[in-house]
């Protein structure tokens, strides 16, 4: 008599999830698995010949040194983003926690380049970064007699420019993060710390900090996983050029896939992308986990 | 020029406080249809999708207007004109092919990407409807060509483009410069210039193919046009790794060296380099003759200043002095998804009337079709161009344009390497031969 009740449940559930399931299975899954299934073939995208070479593209990924630095410049992305992104948010986020009345309005204006549109971040960005015109040029006029230089055309400088627009544009989301888990610290805390006569830095040390973890955590992983699979800024503001410098595995799936017609190895650049976010998602969860529970004995 | 830099930021900034929010939009106007024609007569409407890269004043108006009278005598048919512009179209293209969804006509610089897309069967062949009225005979033999692969018309070519190297006369005549005739004297002129305190040559590398004309320029006059063919076609002893293209890496890091280019040329899109030609803070420019009709319109006082030579030759080799740089800037093929093709091809017929040729002269820009035209129809400078195309004893098409799309990648990524002086000029040749072989 407990069965019948209980199946229709599950029944239902089934049914309520089923949209989800198939829209996720169609456009997701689906896709990733045709990439994997396209990764084993020599094809150009568009012609009917395709010829199986079985693990071939994935042999010349090995040995090519392009998918190499761009996988270097991702890395070196996700810990610029994480040493630059997340202290600076979690620092602007403390900040606002003090301000009553232009709280809001400085939450929007910090947040504001995340809502522009990324081509339109890129375009301001590639005019600041403008030689001899720009607004950084200009800037620097004003100390040095150099007054042109080229950012975004100088192989040793383009990573880092084009970091720092990036830091720019999502340093806002994760001060928004921040604020919301500074928001639901429980008042009292402050008040205690505060009786006991507890310093600012204290009070930040002793509570905001500890009590940021968890965001910090789903902060990491985001910076992290979007680090890894960026392409909309570089793309607008540099192509991944020039020559490489700022190539990042996405851009090359792009270029090698879709520009030089060569959709087997594209392919093979995309799956190789997705076990690196997966395994990097993976490890992130692990070391996390490891460093809360390190943290919570040392308490006890 | 600072302050419109300013200005422009400013404006962008405005500009991003009404777009923000909507993210998903398409941004700009560059991927919005523009509709000719609403209203039609009832019945069967049939609609065509028509994309070209010729988004900007002069001959974005003389598309649209052809495509007007193609309308008007066509009742029924709707032509959905769609201007991109030029490094977006490539993009935009490549991706809708790729996925099967290609504009009924569309631009092409015909060459191997033109090649690749008929061998894959995407393209319609032409060659049977050029046989009819004679429109075989109406065309350019060279820009013809361009389209053809395997024997096959592929597409019509409306345009043909050279590329010269463009000067400031007013500057030439202040330094008291002359046109250089071989290599050495351009490194002296360089240097001249660089003292005077003038960026030599104009160039903005970003999309990587303005650099690539320097490359094929010195490589030609060097090795022949032939050098490149039996590299191209894997004739044996033939190769990419042959010392013409070793010595025309190595002058454009000595053009490097002598600081010939803007700071962060590498960087800078070739709009912002053509504004640093019109404003005269560069003293020439390696460009295609379509710079006239964009001077008409974007700088119109310049025309007065604007002149142009033909590439200086090499000083030893056993190349080609007099064949120039170009090809076909604007030639419509069908895609053969096209649900009519016939009218998809009486449209290409409009497209390449002597009517537009006519009008496509008067911007200033060269036909691929004869016409009775006078030479005085053109702007001066561009007259200047078209005498250096009739002497020319052959046209080299540009590079990225001959070669398959995967070799035409690499010799646009290693030519920016070699501006941006990582890569020697042997191991970017050596890298183009292996990409041919991979690609054999």
């Amino acid at each position: 008599m407990m069965k019948a009740p209980a199946s229709r449940e599950c029944l239902i559930s089934w049914a309520l999830l089923a949209p989800a399931i198939i829209f996720y299975g169609l456009f997701v899954l689906l896709p990733i698995a045709q990439s994997a299934a396209y990764s084993l073939f020599d094809w150009s995208g568009v012609g009917a010949e395709k010829m199986f070479i079985s693990l071939e593209n994935y042999a010349w990924l090995c040995r090519d040194p392009v998918f190499w630095r761009a996988l270097r410049n991702n890395f070196l992305l996700v810990l610029l983003s994480l040493v630059i992104q997340l202290p600076a948010a979690m620092g602007l986020a403390v900040l606002l926690s003090y301000l009553r009345r232009t709280r809001s309005l400085f939450r929007t204006i910090l947040f504001a380049p995340m809502m522009l549109p990324a081509v339109a971040v890129g375009l301001l960005w590639s005019f600041i970064y403008l030689p001899g015109d720009g607004l950084l040029d200009r800037f620097l006029a004003l100390f040095s007699n150099h007054v042109a230089f080229g950012w975004l055309g100088r192989s040793d400088m383009v990573l880092p420019a084009v970091i720092a627009a990036i830091c720019w544009r999502h340093t806002g989301f994760h001060m928004v993060l921040f604020i919301a888990g500074i928001e639901s610290i429980p008042e009292e805390l402050y008040e205690a710390a505060r009786l006991d006569g507890a310093s600012e830095w204290q009070v930040f040390r002793r509570i905001t900090l500890p009590m940021l973890l968890p965001v910090t955590r789903v902060s990491a992983v985001l910076s992290i996983v979007g680090s890894l699979k960026y392409f909309d800024l570089i793309w607008v503001m540099t192509r991944g050029g020039p020559a490489h410098a700022s190539e990042l595995v996405a851009t090359y799936v792009y270029k090698t896939g879709i520009e030089a017609q060569e959709f087997g190895r594209g392919s093979a650049l995309a799956v190789a992308l997705l076990a690196i976010v997966f395994t990097a998602t993976l490890v992130t969860h692990a070391l996390l986990r490891a460093w809360a529970r390190l943290t919570a004995e040392g308490k006890a | 020029m600072r302050q419109s830099s300013l200005a422009a930021t400013m404006v962008a900034l405005a500009a991003f406080l009404f777009t923000a929010g909507c993210e998903k939009k398409p941004s700009g106007a560059a991927g919005t249809p523009r509709k000719t024609a609403t209203t039609k007569s009832a019945g069967q409407t049939v609609r065509l999708t028509f994309w070209h890269i010729m988004d900007y004043e002069g001959p974005r108006e003389v598309l649209a207007t052809a495509v007007q009278r193609f309308e008007q005598a066509h009742p029924g048919v709707v032509v959905e004109v769609v201007p991109i512009k030029n490094d977006l179209f490539k993009q935009k293209l490549a991706t809708e092919i790729a996925s099967g969804s290609p504009p009924d006509v569309f631009h092409t610089w015909g060459g191997g990407l033109l090649a690749a897309y008929a061998r894959a069967g995407r393209v319609l062949d032409l060659s049977a409807a050029l046989e009819q009225d004679n429109w075989r005979e109406s065309f350019h033999r060279a820009a013809l060509n361009f389209c053809t692969a395997e024997g096959k018309v592929w597409a019509v070519p409306l345009d043909i483009s050279i590329v010269p190297v463009w000067y400031n006369r007013e500057i030439f005549r202040a330094q008291e410069l002359d046109p250089p005739r071989h290599e050495t004297d351009l490194k002296a002129l360089c240097i001249k210039l660089r003292a005077a305190g003038i960026t030599p040559f104009a160039l903005g590398n970003k999309e990587q193919w303005p650099g690539c004309f320097y490359l094929i320029y010195f490589a030609t006059r060097r090795g022949g046009m032939r050098t490149l063919e039996a590299a191209a076609a894997r004739r044996p002893g033939a190769s990419f790794s042959h010392e013409a293209f070793v010595w025309a890496g190595r002058q454009i890091q000595e053009l490097v060296a002598l600081r010939a280019f803007p700071e962060g040329f590498n960087g800078l899109t070739d709009d912002q380099a053509r504004r640093l030609f019109f404003t005269g803070r560069a003293a020439m420019y390696v460009m295609g003759n379509w710079l006239v009709a964009r001077c008409r319109t974007e700088a119109p006082a310049f025309l007065e200043r604007l002149d142009c030579f033909t590439f200086p030759a090499a000083s030893e080799g056993a190349g080609d002095a007099g064949a120039v740089v170009g090809g076909t800037n604007a030639a419509f093929a069908v895609s053969s998804s096209c649900k009519h093709p016939e009218v998809a091809v009486a449209l290409l017929r409009e497209l390449t009337s002597a009517r537009v040729a006519k009008e496509w002269v008067a911007i200033g820009r060269l036909p691929a079709i004869g016409t009775e035209v006078t030479e005085q129809a053109l702007p001066q400078p561009a007259r200047r161009a078209l005498e250096l195309l009739r002497a020319a004893p052959a046209i080299q098409l540009y590079y990225d344009q001959y070669l398959s799309p995967a070799l035409a990648l690499a010799h646009k990524e290693t030519t920016q390497a070699l501006f941006a002086g990582i890569m020697t000029p042997e191991a970017a040749a050596e890298r183009m031969e292996q990409v041919a072989r991979e690609n054999r």
